[in-house]
């Protein structure tokens, strides 16, 4: 008998009923508010804006006071709108599948520029999803993550999520909650450990 | 070795009698349980939420076997290899084989307690393999040669000044006593070691067997660094750890970090379905995953499957009395607290710990805070029968708790009983003997509450 088999003849097959699941619905009365909320209270920085080029003008604010000139990002809706060259002169922009070394890249860039796929209101969540043009490092590597994300795509909650998952998944998908942090210091919180010390979110209208 | 309750005080008052250590413990856990309840306040439904997941763990335990079948046929399909490990001894020659395969000797770690439990890091570095943990709290520890002295805490025992004199030791370079030093230094340290490894190991929070997924929280994001940039990304599963929907799982994963750490959900939470898929960018080329067993299916059918149901959020650690006493190391596990003093013995034998039944004053703070309602006290008492049923007491206390029960189930023996002590109070006021360490015996009184009820019963019959 294999290991397999063995454990699994020691195992029950009782059929339990399982409780309703996915009752559990939020609702808020707006929800970019409640996610900037959530998001800002555990570490995380959110800008919200009425126009997407207003949006843009954010970015170039925020990459001139942080001093970013070379920023890994990736062609993702909707960051397939912005013409790069003309929005911000002043930064170095290499993108996900078009650089032989994006790891090297993401490794020594100031910062990441990304949207994500879905955001969660109730607890200041982002959903991100790797694909044919995202890399799981632009949101990992660099130690300031920026991230653009359309109104529209903000859901109330975990369990509206977990019901329309994208099918298949994708191989990783990461629900990004705050900047990285730790407290195994004598319980004092450190942001920045090691993922992105600042995350900088910049909520826009379609 | 073993855990006798000697041992377990021995170690407990080093605790104890170091106001440091004691107060590391006290105010860490006090932060904890305060985060918990401010966390739990914010969820309008939270008591509906955790009877829901006492519901689904319970059922899926029922039916585990089913589940995961389902689960290995759904991560095969998403390119997963499934292992499948008795012991610590199949998990060792499982990692060993891939990494000669990857010629790597250099693995980096993502914290897991199921690997704590089988001592994965010392397997592989007798093979001369070096493996490095990551998370900031097991980092400190494998630098300190210690084990961890909390389920989500490992390191809460340790001061700033003295992770500073460790890394300034270990590291080569002297650091200042400031929290966010310290971890700035380990962020560049480990920064190398993960770009450099061509293999990953992690823990399994929970998986899902709808799709095959494995799902993994940090805070830090070195879950993320593990399971994205090597090659190879090895996971340990206890094969306990499994939600049959994603519904469920966000049932579950609602409640783990809000339990745990007061946070609605922990920074990262990693989903992962396999190696990256051909049109990726980036991932590990190959997902395995080692469903463990290490006696969990054993303990099925019996009175302390309950116990399988448990999300390891560490809760009843930061609540537990004698925990917040006595310390973490205490136990001599890599679990401790309540939850530790219960599946310790049942995973390591009971004649190797037969002193944590008895780490516990049955006050009942754990079953009323854990977010699956696990009835720890009631098998603290199933473990300490079990201990008088396998001949694990010691002589005297057996024929003492013998006779006591002899004497106090027959209610003729007992007013005998009664008539003894007052009795025998005269004899021990005479010699001024005193009874465990009290200076004044309290006088018995002249009649018993027993006489006097059946007194009273009889006076309420003249009048009624």
């Amino acid at each position: 008998m294999t290991i397999r088999d063995e454990i699994l003849s020691r195992l029950r097959r009782e059929q339990q009923n399982m409780p309703v699941t996915g009752t559990h619905k939020r609702s808020y009365p707006e929800l970019a508010a409640q996610f900037s909320l959530r998001l800002q209270a555990s570490a995380g920085e959110v800008y919200r804006v009425s126009r997407f080029d207003e949006g843009l003008e954010k970015l170039r604010d925020l990459f001139g006071e942080l001093k970013v000139k070379t920023v890994a990002s990736q062609r993702e809706a909707p960051l397939d709108r912005i013409d790069f060259s003309a929005s911000f002169p002043n930064q170095n922009w290499h993108f996900a599948g078009e650089v032989e070394d994006y790891r090297g890249v993401c490794a020594e860039a100031d910062a990441g520029l990304t949207s994500a796929a879905v955001a969660l209101a109730e607890t200041g969540t982002l959903v991100l999803e790797p694909g044919p043009v995202q890399s799981r490092l632009t949101s990992l590597l660099p130690p300031v993550h920026f991230v653009l994300l359309p109104e529209s795509r903000i859901l109330p909650s975990i369990f509206d999520w977990s019901a329309q998952l994208p099918d298949p998944l994708p191989s990783n998908v990461v629900l990004v909650s705050g900047p990285s942090k730790t407290a195994d210091i004598e319980q004092t919180l450190v942001v920045g450990v090691h993922g992105p010390k600042r995350l900088i979110v910049i909520v826009h209208p379609e | 070795m073993k855990i006798t309750t000697r041992l377990f005080q021995k170690t407990a008052q080093k605790t104890i009698q170091n106001n440091r250590l004691k107060n590391a413990y006290q105010s860490g856990m006090q932060h904890i349980i305060e985060a918990r309840q401010q966390a739990y306040a914010l969820v309008p439904d939270v008591d509906a939420l955790r009877e829901e997941l006492k519901q689904i763990r319970q059922a899926t335990i029922a039916n585990l076997g089913a589940y995961l079948e389902e689960f290995e046929r759904n991560a095969q399909n998403a390119g997963a290899v499934v292992h499948w490990a008795k012991d610590q001894s199949d998990v060792g020659r499982i990692v060993l084989e891939i990494a000669q395969r990857e010629q790597a000797n250099l693995i980096v770690k993502s914290k897991s307690m199921v690997t704590e439990e089988i001592q994965l890091n010392h397997v592989l570095d007798l093979e001369g393999i070096d493996v490095v943990e990551t998370d900031l709290g097991e980092y400190i520890i494998q630098l300190a040669d210690e084990r961890p002295s909390h389920i989500i805490a490992p390191a809460v025992h340790k001061t700033t000044q003295q992770v500073a004199e460790l890394f300034s030791d270990k590291l080569g370079q002297e650091v200042e006593a400031d929290p966010n030093a310290l971890t700035e230094v380990a962020r560049q340290t480990l920064r190398r070691l993960f770009l450099e490894a061509k293999i990953g190991i992690s823990g399994v929070n929970l998986g899902v067997a709808e799709t095959g997924s494995i799902v993994l929280v940090t805070n830090e994001g070195n879950g993320r660094m593990v399971t994205s940039l090597p090659d190879v990304h090895i996971a340990v599963m206890g094969i306990e750890r499994l939600a049959p929907t994603w519904d469920s799982a966000a049932t579950w994963l609602s409640l783990l970090a809000r339990s745990a750490t007061g946070q609605p959900l922990s920074i990262y939470t990693s989903v992962v379905t396999g190696p990256a898929r051909p049109d990726e960018l980036d991932g590990p080329r190959e997902v395995h995953i080692i469903l463990l067993d290490n006696r969990r299916s054993s303990l099925t059918g019996t009175t302390y499957q309950e116990v399988l149901e448990c999300i390891r959020c560490g809760a009843c650690l930061s609540v537990c009395p004698v925990y917040r006493e006595a310390g973490g190391h205490a136990y001599h596990s890599p679990y401790s607290g309540p939850i530790g003093a219960v599946i310790s013995p049942l995973l390591f034998g009971l004649e190797n710990y037969p002193g944590l039944p008895q780490a516990s004053t049955l006050c009942g703070a754990c079953l009323d805070v854990c977010p699956v309602k696990i009835d720890l006290p009631r098998m603290l008492l199933a473990l300490r029968a079990d201990q008088v049923e396998q001949g694990l007491v010691a002589w005297p206390e057996r024929r003492l708790e013998q006779g006591a029960a002899k004497m106090m189930t027959r209610p003729g023996r007992m007013a005998f009983l009664f008539r003894m002590g007052r009795i025998g109070q005269v004899v021990m006021k005479l010699f001024n003997l005193k009874l465990g360490g009290v200076e004044k015996i309290p006088q018995v009184a002249e009649k018993s509450f027993r006489d006097r009820w059946h007194e009273l019963e009889a006076d309420d019959d003249h009048q009624g």
